[in-house]
């Protein structure tokens, strides 16, 4: 076995060479694509941390050090390594998210909308390809603290994680999609939220009503644990932990419903079926995501409150329905249920107080809601609801379509030009989608040999391109002070 | 597995390691350092948050610092159950202790012991949090997902 001094020897030239291989890897993979601004500082930050990491294992292996520190270091270097691997993981996501392999044009759009609401405080929402049929919005507080808690006890000049940086995940293989892609606002929605302050208001309060709970309904002396303190504080992790991870998933879903509109609900049905969800799980809270029940309760009001309703109805029945039905649940009717165990224990005590933890839990994560709406209503106050744009340029963005004419320049009954915003072209797109492509397929010819099921697969990845062009259009036109 | 856990484990690691290198210098080279003092008011605060959160008036960024998942706590916990100890009773015992070294009032050599103890439970802590990592690792090869 070798001594600790030489251990620490060999696992920090390990890593080193880790970090070598990782930058030349990341400079091959720029020498050869273009991204998008946001990308290119997202790798800057990578750089610097291989960098910071290197300087930190060169100085640390030259010194001669004592049993304690040297184990302490031993420790440190493989925990480094950890954090190199998921910076490895990273690294092959940012080189792989070229402009050609993500949603290029929406994501411009989304940095777009977040640097309007977020000014002035800049915003860098990086858009990775995720190995998941999933959309994330990665949640970087965690690697961030981490990062801070690097540069505080081991490596001084590691650079923190910039605050503007979001990390937001696809699947990979939608890099290609428009429609499907609108849950991209869902996961802006995480970014803004994160940025609200709300969080901590939620932790607070779920701090102090939870304690008034357990002294109201007893629970230390029905429970008798053996450490009351650390018994109270798991169970805040518990329900802190549950009841956060919904507040911050529902103010996401409000946002995307103000900020873009019918789209985003349509997005989420899209994507349900695509996971083939179990009717099941619809009305059942998990540890991470309200029921999609609830969440389509909740959409229902904001769409509603929209003007999207009549809209919804006319051109989606089918999805009105199951809206209104959505909305007809309630908490008091034990609608819905959790799926995760409280730690309270096995006992017979135990299962009424699960019964009334979870109910409590509903009232707060009521008055959550309540006061996410309050938020987001004034948040976005002065930010123009997308139906107006959506009702002037609808049926001309329609028209279109059906024509299969990439609809960036529109012209009225007046023959006036107009340039229907990013949001109308979502969700007119989506509409279109569900309900129009017979109108296109028919003015298309099939080619021999081309089954009926293929041509409306080629149309539909087609109106996906024709959508995503005509928000680039769009954007072009925003540059050059055209619109 | 969840990414928070493996963060918050490997920041508790790397706290402990600053630890055993910061009260190891302190016994060797007999001065206080700014990074001492430092040290151990950021251990007061993370014990005191286990009592309870909220309990006391700590900024949340402190109050979170180490503590805030399932298992940092639990890692924690076997600590204390390897000392066969009781948990509130050690809590208080480690404040107390820390609180000691940080005041300068005491006599150096009485500190100086304390820090030793303090030393040794934090490598066993760091020992702790550190395996807690690895295994959180093995229960999932990959960090991502959230």
């Amino acid at each position: 076995m070798p001594d600790l001094d030489d251990q620490v020897r060999n696992a920090g030239v390990r890593i080193l060479r880790l970090c070598k291989d990782l930058s030349e890897f990341i400079l091959s993979g720029q020498a050869r694509k273009t991204y998008l601004y946001e990308t290119e500082i997202f790798l800057k930050h990578i750089k610097k941390s291989l960098k910071a990491i290197d300087k930190f294992i060169r100085r640390s292996i030259n010194k001669k050090m004592a049993p304690p520190l040297a184990k302490a270091k031993l420790k440190e270097l493989d925990l480094i390594r950890e954090v190199l691997s998921w910076l490895y993981t990273f690294v092959k996501e940012a080189i792989d998210a070229d402009t050609l392999s993500i949603p290029y044009s929406l994501t411009i759009f989304l940095n777009h909308t977040a640097t309007e609401l977020q000014k002035p405080d800049k915003v860098s929402l990086v858009v990775l390809g995720s190995s998941d049929l999933m959309y994330y919005k990665y949640n970087l507080t965690r690697l961030r603290d981490l990062t801070k808690k690097l540069k505080k006890d081991v490596i001084q000049n590691y650079p923190v994680l910039p605050e503007n940086i979001g990390i937001l995940k696809f699947p990979y293989s939608s890099a290609q999609e428009a429609l499907v892609n609108c849950i991209l606002f869902h996961e802006m929605g995480h970014y803004i939220y994160e940025k609200t302050g709300l969080q901590r208001d939620f932790y607070n309060s779920i701090n102090d009503n939870l304690r008034a709970f357990i002294q109201d309904n007893k629970i230390i002396e029905k429970l008798k644990p053996k450490d009351p303190d650390l018994a109270c504080n798991k169970l805040f992790i518990y329900v802190g932990g549950l009841m956060l991870s919904w507040g911050d998933e529902m103010f996401a879903d409000i946002f995307a419903i103000r900020v873009l509109g019918s789209a985003f609900h349509s997005a989420c049905l899209e994507m349900e079926q695509i996971l083939s969800t179990d009717i099941k799980r619809n009305k059942t809270f998990s540890r991470t995501h309200p029921a999609d029940d609830f969440r389509f309760k909740v959409h229902a009001k904001w769409l509603s409150d929209g003007g999207w309703d009549e809209i919804i109805k006319k051109r989606t029945p089918l999805i009105f329905d199951r809206l209104k039905d959505c909305e007809t649940l309630r908490f008091k009717n034990k609608d819905f249920s959790i799926s995760c165990e409280p730690p309270l224990g096995e006992s017979d005590e135990s299962k009424d107080l699960k019964e009334k933890l979870h109910t409590w839990m509903f009232k707060e994560f009521g008055q959550m809601v309540i006061r996410i709406e309050e938020e987001l209503s004034t948040k976005l106050e002065d930010f123009e609801n997308p139906i107006n744009d959506f009702k002037k340029n609808d049926s001309l963005v329609t028209a279109c379509l059906e024509h299969g004419i990439v609809p960036s320049t529109v012209y009225n009954e007046k023959k006036e030009r107009c340039h229907p915003r990013p949001t109308t072209i979502l969700n007119s797109g989506f509409f279109f989608y569900l309900g129009g492509m017979v109108e296109l397929l028919k003015k298309v010819e099939v080619k021999r040999g081309v089954s009926r099921i293929d041509k409306r697969m080629n149309y539909e990845k087609r109106l996906n391109q024709w959508l995503a062009k005509a928000i680039e259009d769009w954007q072009i036109l925003l540059e050059e002070g055209k619109l | 597995m969840d990414t928070a856990a493996m963060v918050g484990l490997m920041g508790l690691t790397f706290f402990c390691n600053k630890c055993v290198e910061v009260f190891y210098k302190f016994g060797k080279e007999e001065v206080d350092s700014p990074k001492l003092k430092e040290t151990c008011k950021r251990a007061i605060s993370a014990f005191k948050s286990l009592k309870w959160p909220r309990e006391q008036d700590i900024p949340l960024d402190e109050k979170v610092a180490l503590f805030n998942t399932n298992e940092e706590i639990e890692s924690f916990e076997r600590v204390l159950k390897s000392k066969s100890e009781q948990a509130e009773k050690m809590i208080n015992e480690l404040i107390t202790e820390l609180s000691f070294v940080l005041e300068d009032t005491h006599p150096l050599n009485e500190r100086k012991e304390v820090a030793n103890k303090l030393q040794d439970f934090f490598d066993t802590l760091g020992d702790y949090s550190f395996y807690a990592t690895k295994d959180c690792l093995r229960e999932a090869p990959t960090m991502m997902g959230v």
